[in-house]
């Protein structure tokens, strides 16, 4: 049986004449939390995108719940993912309950799920509101909410905790860690902020200018004696110019 | 820290707005406005006067249009950037102000110079023979800057207060077929619109004896001359006030709290986002505009006129079918893709649904609520020819021209949803739907009814000759071919090129 779910092989997307992403290989087992790693302007967002079929790869493979993915499946994989890609979308103008009736009805997913996945991120409450008057925190609670309906199997989360006061950072924190065991959920989460990381992922990847620097078990990584902020910034190498 | 100057600010305009749409909307406006001003024959001994009584009239259209699609551009980048939030720290709130309308000045001289050439390479080339009304050209040109500033000023007011651009530009597009029609009942410009027509150098005047008409230079209308002025101080003064004042400005129809509490909805997601926009104020309000216009002109000009069913339709269809039915198709095309281009929400849509179910949703959604155009405005013919007292019945051709009139809204709305999923802006397609109207027209002067979706409209809804031949067959085949190509590069777009999300 496969056990990874998701599993990308020399992955590329050039812009002009460089690279944004050059062979980029990467292979996450079922059930855990994957940090995605980099600085910013590494790749992860394009990274991330290509998977999602937001944009074009150039070169390279993409196997998602161990199928090959292309124009004529990747819908259905889709509707096994959630995702939140760069900056929470939505329409401000209409209520976060709205909001997530259209993502609903768009995903043909029953509506009785709206409940379940707002009540999942603590919305509930909110639900009325018209997301323009939503806290960042809150629109990114939303973006979440958004992502985990349909029960999805896989959940790709761009930088989610971007915004969030330390008390929201800690509430993403338990709910992504929760997933994979409570929920048999997949998560695949970049960041660039590494202590998160640490305290959440069971596997990290470090991206930088482009290309994989690593990927394997965090535990693997932190016996080497160095803790992942010194590991990142020597294979990055950021640490030469600090 | 070193001051600029504010030509370096009217720079920074440029830089921001896309040199190339600029220049587009000049050229196609100059082109337009040159094709409408030299169309059929000029009569004898009175081409110059023929020619400055046509400049008005297709300018109020062409200058309303232009200046709008320009100013709502400008307003609404900052908008959708939240830039009203840095620009104010980083110079002050009038040099921002002052900055804006000289982008706008700069366009409406621009059109002035080009319509210039235009007409001095007319009189050197084919009238030589006659004197060139060099006063009038002057007097003309002044008019249009004035009355290019006045819209100018009045959108930007607009758009800076209606967030929602299809409230700003629907307004205006209201407003300029209310201030058209305004401009030949009055002599006064009783709305802002209706400036440049009031200031036309020409009187057109009817001679029922002989069934022709005669064109005789004005004397300058000083009065018409200062209610322009005064529009213009008005419009300027109220921008400079609400530039200044930013925490009244975002004006919105949207309550703070939604209405509906239940978790679940019958409505498509499509209608969903449409809530708590006016989207039914226009499209409801335009037609009333229309056929109220027509009653009036029908029953003053019973003279030119036959008090019969033929008549009533061409009055009453005649500023929706032949000007503005195109726009109000392109500004709801615009809205519901603009929800989609605001801030990553393509990163939502595009995987939670296929591509195909989402460009299918958003036409079917804009061919859907503009059919209601067409159908309200059949209502009131029907009401008010009863109402009216009009003897005989509804000529059957009327029910064919509706039918095929909703088939090429269908067409059309594949067409503005094309060009609102790939343009980004909110009135650059909106504009282009004007102008493609415009060029419509012109196919329909030429007998090339059936070229272009515009061109098709305006001939199904016979506005200037409901009893003309109607080829079904070629209305279904051609709207046909036009929604296969849209769609299909709609298609294409969607599927081959990297959409560009956040703001």
């Amino acid at each position: 049986m496969n056990n990874t779910i998701l599993e990308i092989k020399n992955l590329s997307k050039k812009s002009g004449s460089s690279y944004r992403v050059k062979n980029l290989s990467m292979s996450i087992p079922k059930s855990c939390v994957y940090g995605f790693l980099g600085p910013n302007g590494a790749g992860k967002t394009t990274t991330l995108k290509m998977i999602l079929g937001l944009i074009k790869k150039d070169a390279g493979e993409i196997k998602m719940f161990g199928e090959d993915v292309s124009a004529k499946n990747l819908l259905s994989l889709l509707h096994k993912t959630g995702s939140l890609i760069e900056n929470p979308g939505g329409y401000p103008h209409l209520s976060g309950l709205e909001n997530m009736q259209i993502i609903a009805k768009l995903k043909g997913v029953n509506e009785s799920e709206i409940e379940k996945a707002l009540k999942t991120v603590r919305l509930y409450e909110q639900k009325d509101k018209k997301l323009g008057a939503y806290s960042l925190g809150m629109k990114q609670r939303l973006g979440i909410a958004m992502a985990l309906l349909g029960d999805p199997k896989f959940l790709i989360l761009d930088e989610p905790s971007n915004g969030l006061d330390p008390a929201g950072i800690m509430e993403i924190r338990n709910l992504i860690t929760s997933l994979p065991k409570e929920r048999d959920i997949t998560v695949l989460i970049s960041s660039h902020l590494l202590n998160e990381i640490e305290q959440m992922a069971d596997y990290v990847g470090i991206i930088h200018q482009g290309q994989m620097l690593y990927q394997g078990k965090l535990s693997e990584l932190e016996s080497t004696g160095e803790n992942l902020e010194q590991i990142f910034l020597e294979l990055t190498g950021e640490r030469e110019s600090l | 820290m070193k001051q600029i100057g504010l030509h370096q600010y009217l720079l920074i305009e440029f830089k921001k707005n896309k040199f190339i749409i600029s220049a587009l909307l000049l050229f196609i406006g100059i082109i337009l406005n040159c094709l409408y001003v030299l169309q059929g024959r000029l009569p004898q001994g009175q081409e110059w006067q023929m020619i400055f009584a046509s400049i008005p009239f297709i300018n109020t259209l062409l200058i309303s249009i232009m200046m709008s699609v320009l100013a709502s551009k400008c307003i609404d980048m900052e908008n959708k950037g939240n830039m009203w939030n840095t620009l104010p720290t980083l110079y002050s709130r009038t040099k921002l102000y002052i900055s804006k309308l000289m982008f706008g000045f700069v366009h409406i001289i621009l059109f002035c110079i080009l319509q210039t050439i235009l007409l001095l390479y007319f009189s050197i080339k084919i009238l030589p023979e006659s004197d060139f009304p060099l006063f009038y050209l002057v007097f003309t040109i002044l008019s249009e800057i004035i009355y290019g500033m006045i819209i100018f000023q009045l959108q930007c007011l607009l758009s800076l207060r209606f967030q929602s651009q299809f409230a700003a530009l629907s307004i205006a597009f209201g407003g300029t077929l209310a201030g058209v029609f305004l401009a030949f009942i009055s002599k006064f410009s009783l709305t802002p619109w209706s400036v440049l027509f009031s200031l036309s150098t020409v009187s057109m005047d009817f001679d029922s004896a002989t069934r022709q008409i005669l064109l005789s230079w004005n004397k300058i209308n000083i009065p018409a001359v200062l209610v322009g002025l005064i529009y213009f101080f008005v419009t300027f003064i109220i921008g400079f006030k609400v530039f200044n004042t930013p925490e009244t400005r975002n004006f919105t129809f949207i309550h703070s709290k939604a209405k509906s509490r239940s978790i679940y909805t019958i409505l498509p997601a499509e209608l969903i986002k449409l809530k708590y926009n006016p989207v039914w104020i226009p499209f409801i309000l335009i037609p009333v505009i229309s056929a109220s216009i027509g009653i009036i002109n029908f029953l003053g000009n019973q003279y030119v006129l036959s008090f019969n069913w033929d008549d009533l339709w061409t009055q009453e269809s005649l500023f929706l079918g032949m000007f503005f039915l195109s726009p109000l198709i392109a500004i709801l095309a615009s809205l519901l893709f603009r929800m989609e281009h605001q801030g990553n929400n393509w990163n939502i849509v595009l995987t939670a649904n296929s591509r195909f179910k989402i460009l299918k949703d958003k036409w079917l959604t804009t061919a859907a609520l503009s059919m209601i155009c067409i159908i309200w405005i059949a209502i009131i013919y029907i009401i008010s020819g009863k109402l009216l007292g009009i003897p005989g019945n509804i000529p059957p051709i009327f029910f064919l021209r509706i039918f095929t009139s909703l088939i090429c809204i269908i067409a059309i709305a594949g067409f503005q949803c094309m060009l609102s999923l790939i343009i980004r802006s909110f009135a650059i397609p909106v504009g282009l739907a004007f102008l493609g109207n415009i060029f419509g027209l012109l196919l329909n002067l030429k007998g090339l009814f059936y070229a272009t979706p515009f061109s098709m409209l305006i001939y199904s809804m016979g506005s200037t000759n409901i009893k003309g031949e109607l080829n079904i067959p070629l209305t279904i085949l051609s709207c046909l071919f036009y929604i296969c190509i849209t769609f299909g590069i709609g298609m294409l777009y969607l599927n081959k090129v990297d959409i560009k999300t956040g703001r």
